[in-house]
C-alpha cells in the first residue's frame, strides 16, 4: 500500500531527524514522496522545537509540597468517622423500605434474585442486605431468627473470600469469633484480620465475639474498627452454670469454662438473639481486652448455650460491651442448637 | 505477575508519604512537560500537573487507580484535565496569556524564535482532535519513541504511524491557514 509506505517513510525520516539528519537529505531517500512529506516534516520540526525540556526546580518543589499535603489530608479523611455505621444502617433501612415497595408493586423477586450474588461495592449489594434485614425483621421465632443470622454471617464470610479471590478492596463488616492460630495469624469468622493503618493496635481476645469493619485487601481484612459483642465468657459461648461474680469487670483469669462469671444480661430471655444482632459503639481498644487464654473448642462448640431462666450466666463485663437494642420476644432459646459460625471458622483456618 | 510498580501501587493505596514522594519524583517531570507542551501558560501547567497527582491519590485510595501502567494513567489523566481546562478557556479566550506570564513563558520556550510563533503553534495544536494532540505531545513534546507512544496510547505501532502522519498533516494545514 502506498499510504502504508508513506506512514513508514515519515517514521524513518522522523528517526533520522532525531539523529541530526536534515530534512532534504532525508527526503532524498524517498523522492516519490518528498513533496508530500516535506511540509509534514517541517511541521514536525517546528513542534519539536517548542518542546519544554527542563522543569524548573521551584515548580517541582511546589508541586511536591502540594501533593504530599493532599496525601496527608486524604489520610486524615480516611480515619473511621464516628457515626458512619449508623448512617450506613439508616441508609439500609431506607433502602429496605424501597425494596419492600418495589417488591409489593412488582410482585416479583427478580431484583432480589439478581442481587443475591452481589458483593460489597456492587450496585445491587444494598438490595441484598436490605432483603436480609427484611427477612430478619419478619422472623419472630427466636430459633429461626438465630439460624437466619448464622446463615447471613456465613454469607458475609463467603463474600469476603470472594472479594479476596477477585483482589478487590471494599469496605466490609463481619461478625465472628476471634481465633489466634499457632503462627500468630488472627482470624475472625475464619477471615484473616490485621489492624488497619489508622487503628491503634489493640489486643485480640481469643474467643471473643466481635464485629469488624474494615477494608479487604491482600487476602486480609484490615480492621478499621472493632466492636466487642461478647466476651468468651458470655453465654453466647458458654452454657449457663456456676455462681455469679458480679464485681468482675474483665475476664477472669480462672479457667472460663469451669468458672464463667455472671452477667445480668442473662435475665433477658432472648439474650442469644439479642447478642447477635446487638452491637456497641465502644472500640475494643477502649475495653482493655485481656488476652485470656481460651481453648478454641470451647467457643466453637458451645453455641447451644441455653440461658435458662435462673438468671445465671457470664461475666458482667459483657454488660458494658453490649447494648441490648432489640428486646427479644418469647422465651430463652433453650434448644438453640444451631451450628456455631466459629465451627466454620475453624475449618476456614485450615485452608 | 511481578510488576515493578506493584509495590508503589500498594503504598499509594495507603497514601504512604514515602511512596507518594517517590512516585512524584519519578513521574512529575514527564507529566509537567506533557501539560506544558499543550498549554501556553506556566502557572496553569504547574497547577494541572500537580492536580494529576492529587487525582492519582484520590483514585488509588478509592480503588480506582491504575492497575499496572502508572505513567499511562498519569498522562491520560493529564489529558482529561487539559481537555476540560481548554474547553473552559475557549469560552474566555482573551484572558489567556497575560503579559507578565508571557515573559516567564519566554524562558521555557528557549528554542522558539518568538512568542508569536509559539502562540500560533499552540493555537494550531488546539484545533487537532484529542488523539492527534496526544500523539504530537508524546512524540514531539516528550520525545517518546514510536513503541513507547504506542504503549501509552494502547495502540499498535502502525496505528501510531498513521495517527502521527495525520496529526502533522492537519497541524501543517492549520498553521498555513492562520494569518
Amino acid at each position: 500500500m502506498r499510504s502504508g509506505t508513506l506512514y513508514d517513510s515519515l517514521e524513518v525520516c522522523l528517526t533520522a531527524l532525531d539523529q541530526g539528519v536534515d530534512v532534504e537529505t532525508c527526503l532524498a531517500r524517498f523522492p516519490a514522496q518528498a513533496q508530500e512529506l516535506r511540509p509534514i516534516l517541517q511541521a514536525a520540526l517546528q513542534v519539536r522545537s517548542s518542546a519544554v525540556t527542563e522543569v524548573p526546580d521551584e515548580v517541582v518543589r511546589r508541586g511536591r509540597a502540594r501533593v504530599l499535603q493532599a496525601a496527608a489530608e486524604l489520610r486524615e479523611r480516611n480515619l473511621p468517622a464516628p457515626g458512619r455505621v449508623p448512617a450506613l444502617r439508616l441508609f439500609r433501612l431506607a433502602f429496605s423500605a424501597l425494596v419492600v415497595m418495589i417488591f409489593v408493586l412488582t410482585g416479583g423477586t427478580s431484583l432480589v434474585r439478581a442481587a443475591s450474588g452481589s458483593l460489597p461495592g456492587d450496585q445491587l449489594y444494598p438490595v441484598k442486605r436490605s432483603w436480609e434485614d427484611l427477612n430478619l425483621w419478619l422472623t419472630f421465632d427466636a430459633q429461626a431468627r438465630q439460624q437466619l443470622e448464622t446463615r447471613y454471617e456465613q454469607e458475609r464470610e463467603g463474600e469476603i473470600i470472594e472479594l479476596f479471590g477477585a483482589d478487590r478492596a471494599e469496605q466490609v463488616s463481619i461478625k465472628g469469633t476471634v481465633q489466634i492460630r499457632a503462627d500468630g495469624l488472627v482470624t475472625v469468622g475464619g477471615i484473616p484480620v490485621v489492624w488497619g493503618s489508622s487503628q491503634t493496635d489493640g489486643e485480640w481476645l481469643p474467643g471473643a465475639y466481635v464485629e469488624i469493619e474494615g477494608e479487604t485487601g491482600d487476602d486480609k481484612l484490615e480492621a478499621a474498627r472493632v466492636t466487642l459483642l461478647a466476651t468468651p465468657t458470655s453465654p453466647r459461648f458458654q452454657p449457663v452454670t456456676t455462681q455469679p461474680e458480679p464485681q468482675e469487670t474483665q475476664s477472669s483469669q480462672d479457667s472460663p469454662s469451669s468458672e464463667p462469671s455472671e452477667t445480668e444480661l442473662d435475665d433477658s430471655p432472648s439474650f442469644l438473639s439479642t447478642l447477635v444482632s446487638g452491637y456497641t459503639s465502644t472500640p475494643v481498644s477502649q475495653l482493655q481486652l485481656t488476652n485470656t487464654p481460651r481453648p478454641a473448642s470451647t467457643d466453637s462448640g458451645s453455641y447451644s448455650g441455653s440461658t435458662g431462666t435462673s438468671g445465671t450466666g457470664s461475666g458482667s463485663n459483657s454488660g458494658q460491651a453490649i447494648e441490648k437494642n432489640t428486646p427479644g420476644p418469647g422465651s430463652a432459646p433453650e434448644d438453640a442448637s444451631t451450628p456455631n459460625p466459629p465451627d466454620d471458622s475453624g475449618k476456614s483456618d485450615d485452608d | 505477575m511481578p510488576n515493578p510498580v506493584s509495590d508503589d501501587l500498594e503504598g499509594l493505596k495507603r497514601l504512604d508519604a514515602h511512596t507518594v514522594s517517590a512516585i512524584y519524583d519519578r513521574y512529575f517531570p514527564d507529566v509537567y512537560r506533557y501539560v506544558r507542551f499543550r498549554l501556553n501558560d506556566d502557572r496553569q501547567a504547574e497547577d494541572i500537573a500537580s492536580d494529576v497527582f492529587v487525582r492519582l491519590l484520590e483514585a488509588a485510595r478509592a480503588g480506582r487507580g491504575p492497575e499496572t501502567n502508572l505513567k499511562a494513567w498519569l498522562l491520560a489523566t493529564a489529558s482529561h484535565i487539559l481537555t476540560d481546562h481548554l474547553r473552559k478557556s475557549y469560552r474566555r479566550p482573551e484572558s489567556e496569556l497575560p503579559e507578565d506570564l508571557a515573559d516567564e513563558f519566554h524562558s521555557l520556550t528557549i528554542n522558539l524564535e518568538n512568542k508569536e510563533q509559539a502562540r500560533r503553534l499552540k493555537t494550531a495544536l488546539s484545533n487537532l482532535t484529542g488523539e492527534q494532540q496526544i500523539v504530537i505531545a508524546l512524540r514531539f513534546g516528550q520525545a517518546y519513541s514510536l513503541e513507547e507512544t504506542a504503549l501509552l496510547m494502547k495502540k499498535n505501532a502502525n496505528a501510531i504511524k498513521q495517527l502521527q502522519f495525520r496529526a502533522l498533516a492537519a497541524l501543517n494545514r492549520f498553521l498555513s491557514e492562520m494569518p
